[in-house]
């Protein structure tokens, strides 16, 4: 598995794990939980977009992986 | 959810415009890939939440909680789908497929409408959640079809399906959330908009293939086909609208079979198809896909066309099997899963009501489920036979099945999630009424019947579902219908159409697509090819709108 694909499942996960967190956080009215959930969410989603800058690779012509 | 008093003035309506302004920029213009882009739009949708509409914190983790389980829905269909493609194709499946069919028929143009405007709709009946994309797609990169191409066509040629298909989930849904008194007329209309969509799908799909010489060759098969389509299905929904989608689509599939002995479409196109790969149009595979295209061709694969179509036919019947016969998905319903939600509200008096669970996930009824069984049973039946270790001395793969399915998953999972997250933070927030009321509020009744369509393509854009677009809007169309003055039929009709034709251009849609076509990053290129059918779709939606509302 090359490094992008590994970052992006990292990035992915981390938004996966969003999920349950604001759920039980905020039905159960945990305030911690809901907002590790938002931060989680949130370092999730900015992956992508730094990657964008951080890999020299990675240029703006919308040239795909396949 | 109260929409009374979210703000109405055109500084707030252009801020609730950015979110989908900043995806469509990134996406099409400035030629972002789709899991750098959705993030972005996501963080723009948040603080515009937080800092214009006063939406509390709890009430934006509350949506971001919402958006990511609404995206595990479409992720049962990415991963299963992406995984169902590469275990067919490592086994040299799609190269049979290829040459099989190429013998059935010569005729590229009439192959094109059947997989990506026939096929995908048959499948969009059934199963729906992007299924026909993510099929469809690789079934026409195996027959040659240019990469983006390969998206954009299944994307048009599906579109119009979605309103009754998957068994009619959207128009279920409609009746749930809006009290329509003449449901029948309203079934009707909505198949007479329809029609427009469909018979735009074979048109614009043949001209793809060979611009008006495309048309003139594809005419009698697009009359036909589009006869079966719309007129059946309008017939139908005075029946049974349920069924409506699901028998035309079938019947439809029926009718290819004469289609094809016709010697106008079992030989070849008599023009180039330049949709196909090495056509003179612009091209969108890169010189390595070219040449592993090249070794593909010499390469002799080790099945023949009924052993390649084996997982589609095992897609077909589980799906039929357990989603039209009653007791069988009653009994597979029965396993649901999911979370709940507390009420939440924000400064402007928009509230959701505690749900719990929410939106439950039933995995059994679930096409996903189904695309992992036919894989599972694909992946037996070819590693039996031994097709892996034939295909593998052929054709060299990199990779295992694994990583190839995580390559191209994780990308497109990725710009999923940011997708769904954004349209619920723009509903729970407000964002999403404060778009749909200030149209409403300042266009007189002919302008808004105009616009009601379009009302439903923003809200299939920002959702990548016909269902949740009518969710979202059609109490609102109802409401201003009703003060306006105009036919309830009608305007709901037009939601529910533009619903429809708004998945064509659906970001998490294109991802799909992308994702199971190798070309995440080129979604922008199948915009700037679905976004002007779209519009124009929509313009004439809008029009006959106008004319149904009209004759009300």
């Amino acid at each position: 598995m090359d490094n992008d694909t590994k970052i992006l499942t990292a990035a992915l996960v981390l938004m996966l794990i969003a999920f349950p967190l604001t759920a039980i956080g905020s039905e159960q009215e945990i305030t911690a939980l809901w907002v590790v959930g938002l931060v989680v969410l949130a370092v999730g989603a900015l992956i992508p977009p730094i990657t964008r800058y951080a890999s020299p690779g990675d240029d703006d012509d919308g040239d795909g992986d396949g | 959810m109260n929409q009374s008093d979210v703000p109405l003035d055109i500084f707030h309506w252009l801020l609730a415009l950015s979110p989908v302004i900043v995806l469509l920029v990134l996406l099409a213009v400035l030629r972002w890939k789709a899991p750098q882009a959705g993030p972005v739009g996501l963080f723009v949708a948040a603080a515009v939440a937080l800092v214009a509409f006063r939406t509390p914190w709890d009430t934006l983790a509350v949506s971001v909680g919402k958006g990511v389980w609404d995206a595990i829905f479409i992720l049962f269909v990415v991963w299963p789908a992406l995984l169902l493609y590469r275990v067919t194709d490592r086994a040299g499946a799609f190269d049979a497929l290829r040459r099989g069919i190429t013998k059935f028929s010569k005729n590229d143009l009439f192959l094109v409408l059947a997989f990506g405007w026939v096929f995908a709709s048959f499948l969009q009946g059934i199963a729906g959640f992007g299924t026909p994309i993510a099929v469809v797609a690789p079934l026409l990169l195996a027959i040659g079809v240019k990469p983006v191409m390969a998206v954009v066509i299944p994307l048009i040629g599906h579109a119009w399906a979605n309103m009754f298909g998957t068994l009619a989930v959207g128009w279920l849904a409609t009746l749930q959330v809006v009290d329509i008194e003449d449901q029948t007329r309203t079934a009707f209309e909505t198949a007479i908009l329809l029609w427009i969509p469909n018979l735009a799908a074979g048109l614009f799909i043949a001209w793809l293939v060979g611009r008006g010489k495309g048309i003139v060759h594809g005419l009698p098969m697009i009359g036909a086909i589009t006869l079966v389509h719309g007129g059946v299905q309008l017939v139908l929904t005075l029946w049974n609208p349920v069924l409506s989608n699901f028998l035309a689509a079938t019947a439809a599939m029926v009718v290819l079979y004469p289609l094809s002995r016709w010697k106008r479409y079992s030989e070849e196109f008599p023009d180039e198809a330049l949709v196909m790969k090495g056509s003179g149009d612009d091209g969108d595979g890169g010189t390595d896909e070219v040449d592993e295209e090249k070794e593909k061709q010499k390469a002799k694969p080790p099945m023949g066309l009924a052993m390649a179509f084996l997982p589609y036919v095992v897609l077909t019947l589980t799906s039929v099997f357990a989603l039209v016969i009653p007791p069988v998905e009653d009994a597979l319903e029965t396993v649901e899963v999911g979370l709940g939600f507390p009420a939440v509200d924000t400064g402007y008096d928009v509230t959701e009501e505690a749900e719990d669970p929410y939106s439950p996930f039933a995995p059994f009824t679930h096409p996903g489920f189904f695309l992992l069984l036919s894989s599972a049973v694909a992946y037996g039946v070819y590693r039996s036979k031994g097709f892996y270790e034939e295909w593998g001395e052929e054709v060299e793969e990199s990779g295992s099945i694994t990583t190839s399915v995580f390559s191209d998953a994780a990308p497109a999972s990725v710009a999923v999630v940011s997708f769904l997250v954004l349209s619920k933070i723009m509903d729970h927030s407000g964002q999403t009424d404060t778009l749909a009321l200030g149209l409403a509020e300042v266009a007189p009744a002919p302008v808004f019947a105009f616009f009601a369509s379009w009302i439903g393509v923003l809200g299939a854009f920002m959702t990548s579902s016909n269902t949740a677009s009518n969710v979202l809007f059609a109490p609102l169309q109802q409401t201003v219908a009703e003060a306006e003055g105009l036919s309830e039929a009608s305007i709901i009709a037009a939601q529910s159409t533009g619903g429809a034709v708004g998945n064509a251009i659906a970001p998490a849609n294109v991802v799909l697509g992308t994702g199971t076509a190798g070309i995440v990053g080129q979604e922008g290129q199948v915009l700037r090819k679905t976004l002007p059918w779209s519009v124009g779709v929509t313009v004439l939606v809008g029009a006959a709108t106008v004319l149904l509302t009209q004759i009300a």
